[in-house]
């Protein structure tokens, strides 16, 4: 188990943050792949569909990810998971205004998710004006086009949503990860982020 | 002849070539002067007489106006058909969600000099290359000398925008006064509903659909131009799917046999085509609602009436849009009131205002959900379904080693009926019911007075309520017990 490397300039309240964030990335991450697989199923779904052509929903995959500085890494996760708390949103009113009306046990998983994602987003932020980077505006546009979709293309998107959810909450950890990697020069404080903890 | 009135000629020439020729047609009665025309081509109008013979003459020239052949002919009416003029078709409308084609064809006029049956031959056609799918035979009456607009609609078995659908229409007239042959007219010009196969888009239809268990579904995917159709998939895998049919360069459809139930949240048909696209619709089978069952209307306070029911066989539909909506009517004041409660409950219930001075109510619940309708009727007299509530506030007044009185409220106006109450005395041994009969009040209070009683005893009192016969519906529910000690002897 690898000793937690304290960087210069890095408190003890970060690290504290940095770690709480880690464990309920783990946590939701259990949550979104035991929540995506009741979901295709019932959708009645398959999970082989490709879902390259549904837009509108943050990907976790980039180019740049190695390149990315820590403001940006932080900013985009934020930005990526107040996207997720739109769409999780709109998933939940489908789920029970046409979808699945009577599955109350459903709607509760979906709403579990929902809020371990505002906490994320809410930590993220607390992370990043800690860490005295600034944090990006918060666009409150709604996702266009929600209702002229018909009920298969919300029932796929709801199903890229959590698969890219999960993809995002593997990348959130690394990103973490990436802010404590000691950096040669410049002054911005680094913070130490679970190191110990498990993969 | 189209019009009963002039009668349309042509004929043949024997010579190999027509070219050049010319002929003089000459008709008229046998006593009367012909009348004759120069024509160039193998066709003559003259005037139809319905009652005689009508002689006719063909005379052929060559290009060099020399008489080649003489021709007589005597016609009379039964030589002569009558095909009907071809009609046309004014307006052809869709309806996509009950995926009905509605044509308006006008008829009639100095066509039809008098009353008549006719028949009418719709043709509907659709796919590329063009077939016939319907041939449908529709009879009306046609008043004479009277434009008529008539109508007539056909249900498609797959969604309308799954290809350009085509319609066509000829007539077949009853001229039982016509002595001569009758026949159909000529199919009308092709009346064209464009479908969504124009290679813009790419789409499955129907979108959404509401449908009934055992009935057989269609989905059809259109695509784009130069994607090219893989397969459509149908997520219910018990079902039996028919192969992939061509309807057209953009545009497939499958039939799904006898489709059984569908998942809560809907079965999904999809259609993969190259490169790499992908689209699909839901659809929610299930049923229309049942018969309500078990109707039932009270009252226990006068001011309203509770109706409650079962639904019967669930209907597997879902969601506002889906689920089954019920109103209770009541046909002699003509309210109504619509259920909002919870979906799915193991009784639904309606309350329902007491209107004055109305006893009889005759009760419809209605149920309808997108497949169909139901309902069930219940005509009662409120005197006779009084279902007083639990009895409550049991207190003991007027103590006394062996008499007291009991009192307890009884929540509701209950005036317009005698009660009937039940006290169960209970000191330990068997219990003892003492029935009396007390008038409904409006202020909710009733007392009894119990004597006999043990002094310096301990008893359990308890109340229900009814309604005495013949209006006796429901007892109320026992009330809470009520403990008391009865005073010692003096």
């Amino acid at each position: 188990m690898a000793a937690a490397r304290r960087s210069p300039g890095s408190s003890p309240h970060h690290t504290d943050l940095c770690c709480r964030t880690v464990l309920l990335l783990r946590k939701m991450r259990a949550d979104v792949s035991r929540l995506l697989e009741a979901y295709v199923e019932k959708q009645g779904l398959d999970k082989n569909f490709s879902l390259d052509l549904v837009d509108g929903v943050p990907t976790a995959s980039t180019e740049q990810w190695s390149e990315a500085s820590d403001a940006e890494r932080l900013g985009d996760n934020l930005k990526a998971y107040w996207a997720f708390q739109t769409l999780l949103n709109e998933i939940l009113e489908e789920q029970r205004s046409s979808l699945t009306p009577n599955d109350l046990d459903f709607h509760e998983s979906i709403q579990s998710v929902l809020l371990q994602v505002s906490a994320l987003a809410y930590q993220l932020e607390e992370l990043m004006v800690m860490l005295e980077h600034s944090v990006p505006a918060k666009e409150l546009e709604g996702i266009r086009g929600a209702r002229e979709r018909g009920l298969f293309e919300k029932k796929l998107r709801g199903m890229k949503v959590l698969q890219e959810l999960a993809h995002w909450s593997v990348r959130s950890v690394r990103d973490l990860r990436q802010l404590s990697k000691p950096v040669q020069t410049g002054a911005i404080p680094h913070v130490s982020c679970c190191l110990a903890l498990k993969k | 002849t189209h019009d009963l009135q002039n009668v349309l000629c042509s004929w043949t020439t024997a010579s190999a070539t027509d070219l050049g020729l010319s002929y003089k047609f000459c008709y008229g009665l046998r006593y009367s002067s012909p009348v004759c025309e120069k024509t160039q081509d193998n066709r003559a109008q003259m005037t139809l007489n319905s009652f005689g013979t009508t002689f006719v003459g063909i005379e052929t020239f060559n290009s060099s106006a020399n008489l080649i052949s003489k021709n007589t002919f005597r016609l009379r009416e039964e030589n002569i058909s009558y095909v009907p003029i071809t009609p046309q078709i004014r307006n052809l409308t869709a309806n996509s969600s009950a995926r009905t084609l509605n044509l308006e064809w006008n008829y009639g006029g100095l066509l039809v000099p008098f009353d008549m049956d006719a028949t009418w031959q719709i043709r509907i056609l659709r796919k590329d290359p063009i077939e016939t799918v319907a041939l449908e035979t529709y009879d009306s009456k046609l008043p004479g000398n009277t434009a008529t607009i008539l109508s007539w609609s056909w249900t498609s078995d797959i969604p309308l925008e799954c290809t350009t659908h085509y319609a066509q229409i000829r007539c077949y007239l009853h001229l039982e006064v016509f002595s001569g042959t009758k026949t159909w007219s000529e199919w009308s010009p092709l009346a064209k509903m464009p479908g969504q196969d124009t290679g813009s888009l790419i789409k499955m239809f129907p979108v959404d659909e509401v449908a009934q268990v055992g009935t057989n579904l269609t989905f059809c995917c259109v695509w784009k131009r130069g994607q090219s159709f893989k397969k459509i998939g149908y997520s219910n895998y018990s079902a039996a799917l028919s192969p992939p049919v061509r309807l057209s360069n953009w545009s497939a459809v499958i039939y799904v046999q006898n489709a059984n139930k569908s998942i809560e949240a809907g079965d999904n048909a999809w259609c993969e085509v190259d490169p790499g696209d992908f689209t699909g619709t839901t659809t929610f089978v299930g049923y229309p609602p049942d018969t309500p069952q078990n109707l039932s209307c009270e009252t226990s306070d006068f001011k309203e009436i509770t109706c409650e029911w079962k639904a019967g066989r669930p209907t597997n539909l879902y969601s506002a849009e889906r689920r089954t909506n019920y109103t209770l009517f009541e046909s002699i004041s003509g309210k109504n009131v619509t259920y909002n409660g919870k979906e799915n409950p193991e009784y639904y219930r309606c309350n329902f205002l007491v209107l004055n001075n109305q006893r009889i109510y005759n009760f419809t619940i209605h149920g309808s959900n997108p497949l169909g309708q139901s309902e069930s009727s219940l005509l009662i007299n409120i005197n006779y379904r009084v279902h007083p509530q639990t009895p409550t506030a049991l207190t003991v007044i007027n103590n006394s080693p062996t008499h007291i009185t009991l009192a307890w409220q009884l929540s509701g106006n209950l005036m317009p009926i005698m009660l009937q109450c039940l006290v169960r005395i209970n000191s330990g041994g068997a219990p003892e019911d003492l029935n009396v009969q007390l008038n409904g009040t409006e202020n909710l209070t009733y007392s009894v007075s119990i004597d006999k009683l043990r002094p310096y005893t301990k008893y359990v009192f308890q109340v229900r309520c009814s309604a005495i016969e013949p209006f006796f519906w429901k007892w109320s529910r026992w009330s809470e017990n009520k403990h008391h000690t009865t005073l010692e002897a003096p």
